[in-house]
């Protein structure tokens, strides 16, 4: 047998055990219901790092007769220090014998060494109903430590606390339906805590799933960036006859386009919910009618993006640059007239084009007759920024989403202010240069490269954060 | 096995395609395998090698020498074509019997002048972008005959060869753009070696005249001028092969040449090879080996650049330097058990006791010594309490058999409450202890569950969950004497 430590989650029925379970093992699959009872039989989650176990949890069914229970193992045992045994008796004798099913099937892990994590419900009022179980598990020897789970609300957190400080050494609130990351791994360091052989593993496992974190951030970064260059560049074409008229070909390629640019959206977004181990999210949840609306309700591209103004600012930067060069050949003569004069235009411009998404061109003549009809790519200088926004938010909510929720995904817009102005003044800098050089269509590969190791940093950052 | 660029590129290609097939956790198991094995590997690129070869089959060895050799086939298609066409050129300018002259202007155009403007449109056909002008240009680029001569392989070679030319995939335009251009460099290499073999020959044996001749005014002056300008590469080192105003002049013939050959000194007629060897070699050939070693080198930096950039590359180190963690249930299906009543189906008892006398066990540890407590749950409930017993939660469990003895001694004819906390979930002691009941009173005794909710001493609002798990609880003991009639305050008033 492996000396990897176990970690039993024991508790009442319906108290979030499965619920504790499915947070820490990353694991969105586990059976979680508001009905009591659901799990039936103890289910382990083995944490391996290139194969070699670490730990293991093991979701247990609740207890059913506790009283019943601690009452046979009270009149067993004589003496104090004969309890474990005859906890393991008790098991040995109601094993196969169709009574105390639950109890059975919940002590096993724990008297073959498990140490036991004890859930309670901070959200309903503490019981003295509860105490049995609790003695039981004291009778075990066994290290222990309780958890406070609020599934509803924090009422009765410190009553709970009271009467759990009585019979467990470390006594942790512990959310599983909203935690973020870092507390799930500051749980697992406090499993170390209850015994000193299993430090060592625990850190170790520790550290490794902060790696994965990490590797989570640089695979939803690349997805990312890849899907906002492609949709970037994206152009929808078509061949027509040369006598046909291009603008009747107009509103179905238009809508052909939004829809393959919204399908881009679409994709990429389960693909984040796929590195963040989310599996089990519904295909409605990730449409982005969720995510404040659709992609081209050109009013929300204000809040994802630039407004107006900021548009007119930067395009007008870039137009007065090019009206310097005009003002250097000329030697000074030109009153930086040129820069004047292509600040304004190119500002003018934006402004104008503001709320235009992207153009219908003919290409040419074809070799064996027609036209080509091409509409897109996006020329929206705010089209980059808008879909930066929605991704990094939607990222923000899987990547903070515990694998206990079974609920809808809520995307919604935030109240807080636009996502750019949170930016510190450097990665402000550089995303704004990616994003001219994805409108521009330049060198589309290292862009790519370039925008997701920007991605990946803001997520770090935003770890960070959370964690400080 | 090592890769040539080519090679590596191709194999890269190859087992991305493949990988896309598979799982991405069965995927990381396999690279982590292998990553694991190259932990002494560091470097990208040495990674990226080990990695392609530890996944490369035979089939994919057999393919990836016959790319080699397809492309060797081209190149040499290339060479011998441009060896070839130069010999034939040179050849047919050269047309001489021995009695005309082999005419210096139309060399010059068609070594110098044409030369040079092909070289031109070459250099603006390879400019950055993909201008129409540059699609077409690099439609008459000599490289494109790359497919008459895979028309002689296999047909794993042409397709292979035409992936690389990006004819299937974007990713490879870049590749395929400065195979087209290398190629075509390799072409215009051999042309002007076949021309300068050609002359250097049929100058060895041949007693060759060159003249000029032109129907416009043109002095020996001006032509003077024009070889002097065409002979500035190595007028500095190799001054004898610089022609003279005397050798210009000689040269002029007109189409009534007796006019002129009075003057004319046949040896110096000769003297222009020197000359003509110095300018297609300066003019025609060493461009195009510069043009050939550039695309080379643009070729190698597109091979490497588009295998840097390739898909899913990154994702690769990953896979090969990060450890798989697993934290889930392994194997096992995790499978919600659905209750085993629909919700649908429960409905909640009606039927109140219409004031009438019951026992109460007080199965939820609530204070029931207050009065105006009292009261409220008897209002609530519409019934009057005849008798309070205590038992289950931190009762002892003979005071449950207790109370059981109890209630079974008065008849069991009077309805029994059992008052629990709603929010707690109902648990197998409940059942056992209603079991018991039943067994020792009547299968007909009227038994009710009555969850109640409370806060600060009074009685709430359960939640209607938590009531619905209480009805599942007594539908599952298939008892039609059980029924559950939550407790809510104030309906009496209803």
């Amino acid at each position: 047998m492996s000396n990897a430590p176990q970690f039993a989650v024991v508790g009442h029925p319906n108290k979030g055990k499965s619920s504790i379970v499915a947070t820490l093992s990353l694991d969105d699959s586990v059976a979680i219901a508001r009905t009591s009872g659901t799990t039936k039989q103890s289910q382990s989650f083995p944490m391996k790092v290139d194969g070699q176990l670490m730990y293991e949890l093991i979701d247990t069914p609740g207890f059913q007769r506790a009283r019943k229970a601690l009452a046979w193992m009270q009149n067993e045992a004589e003496k104090v220090r004969d309890r474990p045994a005859v906890v393991k008796r008790f098991v040995e004798t109601w094993k196969d014998s169709g009574k105390f099913i639950d109890e059975c099937e919940l002590l096993t892990p724990i008297i073959e060494g498990a140490g036991i994590i004890y859930v309670v419900d901070g959200s309903r009022p503490y019981g003295e109903e509860y105490e049995a179980e609790m003695e039981i598990l004291r009778w075990t020897g066994q290290p222990s430590m309780a958890l406070i789970n609020p599934i509803d609300h924090s009422e009765y957190v410190e009553e709970w606390r009271t009467a759990l400080n009585q019979y467990f050494k470390i006594t942790r609130l512990f959310n599983a339906m909203t935690v973020e990351f870092h507390k799930r791994i500051d749980i697992l360091n406090a499993f170390g805590q209850l015994h000193e052989a299993w430090r060592q593993p625990l850190q170790q496992a520790v550290n490794s799933l902060a790696k994965m974190r990490e590797q989570q951030h640089r695979q939803a970064a690349r997805i990312i960036a890849k899907m906002v260059v492609e949709m970037c560049g994206y152009v929808e074409e078509k061949k027509i006859g040369s006598e046909s008229n291009p603008h009747s070909y107009e509103s179905v390629m238009k809508e052909n386009f939004l829809n393959a640019l919204r399908k881009l959206e679409k994709k990429g977004r389960q693909q984040v919910q796929k590195s963040y181990q989310h599996h089990h999210l519904k295909s409605e949840e990730t449409t982005f009618e969720l995510l404040g609306g659709d992609l081209f309700a050109m009013k929300d591209w204000y809040f994802w993006g630039l407004d107006k103004v900021q548009l007119t600012a930067i395009s007008m930067a870039a137009g007065a640059s090019a009206g310097l060069a005009v003002d250097a050949v000329a030697g000074g003569t030109s009153l930086l007239l040129g820069a004047a004069t292509g600040g304004f235009l190119s500002g003018a411009g934006v402004w104008l084009m503001a709320d235009k998404i992207a153009k219908q061109k003919i290409s040419g003549i074809l070799p064996l007759g027609g036209k080509l009809l091409s509409f897109g790519p996006v020329t929206n200088r705010n089209f980059p920024y808008v879909l930066l926004g929605r991704a990094i938010y939607h990222q923000k909510l899987i990547a903070g989403r515990p694998h206990a929720q079974r609920d809808e995904l809520q995307l919604q817009q935030e109240a807080s202010s636009n996502w750019l102005s949170t930016l510190p003044p450097e990665p402000r800098k550089q995303l704004d240069k990616l994003c001219k050089k994805l409108s521009n269509q330049q060198k589309p590969e290292e862009t790519q490269e370039a925008l997701s190791g920007w991605i990946c940093q803001i997520f770090c950052e935003i770890e960070e954060n959370k964690a400080a | 096995m090592s890769f040539s660029p080519l090679q590596k590129l191709f194999q890269l290609q190859r087992q991305m395609s493949r990988d896309s097939e598979i799982a991405d956790m069965e995927l990381h198991r396999r690279d982590r395998q292998i990553g694991l094995e190259l932990a002494e590997k560091r470097g990208a690129d040495s990674q990226l090698e080990c990695w392609l070869s530890s996944l490369a089959t035979a089939d994919d060895k057999a393919l990836l020498s016959q790319i080699e050799s397809g492309h060797r086939l081209v190149s040499f298609g290339m060479i011998l074509l441009g060896f070839l066409l130069g010999c034939l050129t040179v050849a047919g300018l050269f047309q001489y019997d021995g009695a005309g002259r082999v005419d210096l202007v139309w060399l010059l155009v068609i070594l110098v002048v044409l030369q040079q403007l092909f070289v031109l449109l070459t250099v603006l056909a390879m400019l950055p972008g993909s201008s129409s002008p540059q699609q077409m240009l690099q439609w008459f680029s000599p490289g494109r005959l790359q497919r008459l001569f895979l028309r002689l392989a296999p047909e794993t070679e042409r397709v292979a060869i035409g992936q690389l030319l990006g004819r299937h995939q974007k990713i490879f335009s870049h590749v395929g753009k400065w195979q087209l251009f290398g190629w075509s460099q390799l072409f215009g290499v051999a042309f002007n070696s076949g021309a300068l073999v050609t002359l250097f020959v049929l100058i060895a044996v041949k007693d060759i005249a060159f003249g000029w001749s032109t129907t416009l005014t043109v002095e020996p002056q001006a032509v003077l001028q024009l070889t002097n300008f065409l002979s500035w590469p190595w007028q500095g080192w190799l001054p004898a092969e610089v022609p003279s105003l005397s050798l210009v002049e000689a040269s002029r013939y007109f189409r009534l040449q007796e006019v002129v050959t009075t003057t004319l000194q046949p040896e110096l007629l000769g003297q222009w090879w020197g000359f003509l060897m110095l300018c297609l070699f300066f003019y025609g050939l060493l461009p195009r080996l510069l043009l050939m070693f550039f695309c080379r080198y643009k070729l190698r930096r597109a091979i490497l650049r588009t295998i840097h950039y390739y898909p899913g590359r990154q994702a690769l180190f990953d896979r090969l330097n990060s450890a798989i963690i697993e934290t889930q249930a392994g194997g096992v299906d995790a499978v919600v058990q659905e209750p085993s009543i629909a919700l649908k189906n429960l409905e909640i008892s009606q039927r109140d006791f219409s004031n009438a006398p019951i026992m109460l066990i007080n199965w939820s540890n609530f204070e029931l010594a207050e009065k105006p407590f009292l009261i409220e749950l008897q209002q609530a409930g519409r019934f009057s309490i005849k008798e309070t017993y205590e038992a289950g939660t931190n009762c002892q469990l003979d005071e449950d058999a207790r109370v059981i003895q109890t209630i079974a001694k008065t008849g069991a004819k009077v309805p029994v409450g059992i008052l629990v906390k709603s929010w707690e979930p109902p648990l197998g002691e409940l059942a056992d202890f209603i079991e018991d009941l039943r067994a020792a009173t009547s299968p007909e005794l009227a038994v009710r569950l009555l969850p109640a909710a409370i806060k600060s001493g009074k009685l709430t609002q359960p939640d209607p969950r938590d009531i619905e798990e209480w009805q599942r609880f007594s539908k599952n003991l298939v008892d039609p004497w059980l029924s559950v009639m939550p407790l809510r305050p104030g309906s009496d008033d209803e």
